[in-house]
């Protein structure tokens, strides 16, 4: 019994963007660490989604596939390492400065990462949304048997 | 009621007062109807068995001594239907509580597909709500009817 429609493309849709946001947030967090578990500086992660077939398989009534796409729901693909280099700046007093007193920093971006959260929050709002307006649905369609 | 009984002891072998005993067991057999009180002798459904008989050729002589059950194994009155949404009313309701205590004993950090789970399930709620109100309209209407 599936009463509210696109009720689980919007919660997949809000896990994928909760973990985009959590991924922002350990790249800022991470913006000025200059030694990591492996003794390298902190690479920035970035978080790539991909399709995945809905699990309960139908849309709403039964239906398999529209236009001979079956349903399609978002999840994390995975997390890689964004592997190009960071900044490095001449700080000889900085306790991971090479011979040269040069530090390597991380590749982190803190512009890009507000823009990447703010893409998050937006995104997040839109599957939410999109699940208050099934819910109106559903609530609007029960009363119409109410005089 | 008393209507009721003279219909009965009336045209015990007409398919309307058939009709009208099905659904009164129905009815009966659903918690949170009102339970019609009728002496056992007004419903007289000849106890079947496996038997599948069509409803407008019940016959209805002997006394039974107590209310039976509808004598049919696969015939779906209003009993079954409301049974199965009253089931999976349940179920949903299940979920979304063992989703919310997940959610708050740090079990489950997904918060949006609890909050999710507890809006189904409030739909659904309201879905037997809306149902029963049809239901009770549809019995006094049948109640109202003078012979």
């Amino acid at each position: 019994m599936n009463l509210i429609p696109g009720l689980e493309f919007a919660a997949d849709g809000m896990t994928a963007e909760k973990i985009r946001l959590e991924v922002v947030a350990q790249n800022l967090a991470n913006a000025y660490t200059t030694r990591g578990p492996d003794g390298q500086p902190y690479q920035r992660q970035v978080v790539s989604f991909e399709a995945a077939l809905l699990r309960a398989g139908t849309f709403s009534d039964g239906l398999r596939q529209v236009g001979g796409r079956a349903p399609m729901t978002v999840q994390v693909a995975g997390i890689q390492s964004d592997t190009s280099p960071g900044q490095v700046v001449y700080n000889p007093g900085h306790p991971d400065a090479d011979e040269a007193g040069m530090v390597r920093m991380p590749n982190v971006n803190p512009i890009f990462e507000m823009v990447d959260m703010m893409t998050a929050s937006r995104s997040y709002e839109a599957n939410l949304a999109v699940a208050k307006v099934g819910r109106q649905m559903a609530s609007k369609t029960l009363e119409i048997g109410r005089f | 009621m008393s209507d009721l009984a003279a219909l009965s002891a009336i045209g015990q072998n007409s398919s309307w007062t058939a009709h009208l005993q099905d659904l009164l067991q129905a009815s009966q057999q659903v918690g949170g109807m009102p339970q019609a009180v009728i002496p056992a002798k007004v419903l007289q459904v000849a106890p079947t068995g496996e038997t599948q008989l069509p409803i407008g050729s019940l016959p209805g002589a002997q006394p039974a001594s107590g209310v039976t059950a509808p004598a049919s194994g696969n015939r779906t009155g209003f009993a079954e239907v409301l049974g199965g949404l009253v089931s999976g009313v349940d179920q949903k309701q299940k979920h979304s509580m063992e989703m919310a205590r997940q959610v708050m004993t740090g079990e489950s950090d997904s918060l949006h597909a609890s909050m999710l789970a507890m809006q189904e399930s409030s739909v659904a709620f309201t879905l037997m709500v809306e149902v029963r109100n049809k239901l009770m309209e549809a019995y006094q209407e049948l109640m109202r009817v003078t012979v």
